[in-house]
């Protein structure tokens, strides 16, 4: 009798006829017959390559991890989704700052009433918890996607992420939102994405991950761009940190790696997409920089500008200044740079925040920001305040995703005064 | 003075920590060597749970005679609380922020009387931004 192999959730994953009880020896016993068909016990064979998979003995290793930092951050990782992974290839150490951030940990297991989807019970805790209204959710490890070799693996998984995300979490939730990954390897494959989920309850736009090395003005994507602009639809860029960035290699820390990784993609795009005056041909397609925090546009204003009054020969399209058109793209605030307000005074001034800027927490990520964030800042005006926790996104996205009674709010209260580690 | 009773010593010995509320303040009680502190459970960052966070030592890099980097060494003489939600640290006893000194967490005076782990609410040592 067969058995068929569960994956680990437990659910059947595909009929591989292989037996109840898996063995080895069983699972060799062809190789058997032939080694006694050959008289393989007659002579000697050394098999100088065969391996093990040190990962089911991941705990049983690491406790002799001599240096007792490394060994704390391997332990660590053992509740992380792919221990062995975080600690020997991946980032030089897991976004969890080695267990100290809880949530990675124990978000997985948390128990949910059975009725509902588990991805909607907890989206609804932590949006009810912070108070949150209306959340767009991205998916984690697969904002590295645009990265893989095979875009066909990238095709295939945001597909199916996108299915399985649309038709059985949003469903369930009128106030759970996405922007749609578009596998951007393949035109082809994006165009059929936004033919497919356009439309779709939830579905508020679409999104490119920003760790990718294609150029963002190359004429393959004109379709794409004109598929979205055509239906209304703003296009999202998700930054990513990515510690195999050939520039990165030399880093050594998760906090060098992820101050900057999360700017220089986005920074790349937003250059590409400026000098080649993307704005100019697709001046209807709203554009949204996410998951970079702000500090970085006005120095790219700065320097785009001052090399753009020098080399306007090499930017024929723009008709204005770099800054100009990225003043009027859109923003997500998260992880805002709150350190020096009048440093963040300045920012919010240069990209227009009250109109341009949306309030993100980023949740449940290790560096989530607050609606605190926002309204607490000294400078803001009550209608500022009210633009960037919820009326920018409402005007950008289109009141037709929202409660047709979508409260805007008249007035937000603050403490009076920024976060303690505001000065 | 305005001193409350929140725990027995003997539950903190047991867990090393006990959230209580007095009023409508949140209190971390840590079991520190010996002696029991008393943090409001705030973080100064975002308002996180501070006191249900890892304890753990701090860490500082360390340089063979030639000024070599050979790696991160736990202090063992410096405990830090680290707040759950992004990680800011707080050195024990004080709670004084591990990487902006002059900030530090909110904390009461503790005394423990026969057993009992009495928290003086009047005595404040900082403000703090719930
Ligand atoms: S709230 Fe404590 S680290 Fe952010």
């Amino acid at each position: 009798m067969t058995d068929q192999l569960l994956n680990r959730t437990g659910t059947d994953l595909i009929n591989t006829g292989v037996r109840e009880g898996f063995n080895t020896r069983e699972h060799l016993r062809n190789a058997e017959r032939q080694a006694q068909d050959r008289g393989f016990d007659k002579f000697t064979i050394v098999d100088v390559d065969a391996h093990h998979y040190e990962m089911d003995h991941w705990p049983a290793i690491i406790k002799y991890i001599e240096d007792p930092v490394i060994r704390h951050r391997a332990e660590a990782a053992i509740h992380s989704s792919d221990p062995a992974r975080t600690i020997l290839h991946n980032s030089p150490l897991p976004q969890n700052m080695a267990g100290r951030i809880l949530r990675e940990r124990y978000r997985r297991g948390e128990p949910t009433d059975g009725d509902t989807h588990h991805e909607v019970s907890v989206i609804r805790r932590q949006m009810k918890a912070i108070g949150i209204d209306y959340q767009v959710v991205f998916p984690t490890p697969m904002l590295e996607l645009g990265l893989h070799p095979d875009p066909l693996i990238e095709i295939a998984v945001s597909w199916a992420y996108t299915r399985w995300f649309t038709e059985e979490v949003l469903a369930d939730d009128p106030a759970i939102k996405t922007m749609v990954y578009l596998p951007m390897n393949d035109v082809r494959a994006s165009l059929r994405t936004i033919e497919q989920f356009g439309g779709k309850p939830g579905v508020v736009g679409f999104m490119i991950t920003s760790g990718r090395f294609q150029a963002i003005h190359s004429n393959k994507y004109v379709p794409v761009f004109r598929a979205l602009e055509e239906r209304g639809y703003p296009l999202g860029f998700h930054a990513i940190h990515n510690a195999k960035e050939r520039m990165f290699e030399g880093m050594n820390r998760f906090i060098s790696v992820h101050a900057l990784g999360f700017v220089f993609y986005n920074m790349v795009h937003m250059t590409n997409w400026v000098i080649n005056g993307l704005p100019e041909r697709y001046p209807n397609l709203k554009v949204i920089w996410i998951e970079s925090g702000l500090a970085w546009v006005p120095f790219l204003m700065q320097r785009l500008d001052n090399e753009f009054l020098m080399r306007s020969s090499e930017a024929p399209l723009l008709q204005r200044r770099p800054s100009e058109y990225m003043g009027e793209m859109y923003y997500s605030t998260q992880p805002m740079e709150t350190v020096d307000l009048q440093t963040l005074q300045q920012t919010m001034r240069m990209i227009n925040a009250e109109t341009q800027l949306m309030f993100a927490s980023d949740y449940p990520h290790w560096d989530f920001d607050l609606p605190s964030t926002v309204c607490d800042l000294p400078f803001l005006s009550q209608e500022a305040k009210l633009n960037i926790l919820g009326r920018n996104a409402v005007r950008l996205f289109g009141k037709e995703h929202f409660d047709a009674e979508v409260d805007l709010g008249t007035a937000v209260e603050g403490n009076g005064r920024a976060r303690v580690s505001q000065q | 003075m305005s001193e409350h009773y929140v725990a027995d010593l003997t539950e903190l010995q047991d867990s090393g920590r006990k959230i209580v509320r007095v009023g409508s303040t949140d209190i971390a009680l840590l079991l520190f060597e010996d002696d029991v502190l008393a943090f409001q459970n705030v973080c100064m960052h975002m308002g996180g749970p501070v006191g249900e966070g890892m304890l753990i030592n701090a860490i500082t890099a360390e340089f063979d005679a030639d000024g070599n980097y050979v790696g991160d060494r736990f202090v063992e003489d410096e405990m830090h609380l680290v707040c759950p939600w992004h990680g800011w640290e707080y050195v024990l006893p004080g709670g004084q922020c591990a990487a902006a000194p002059e900030r530090r967490l909110r904390s009461f005076p503790v005394s423990v009387r026969d057993g009992r782990v009495l928290v003086d609410m009047e005595a404040d040592t900082a403000i703090s931004n719930g």
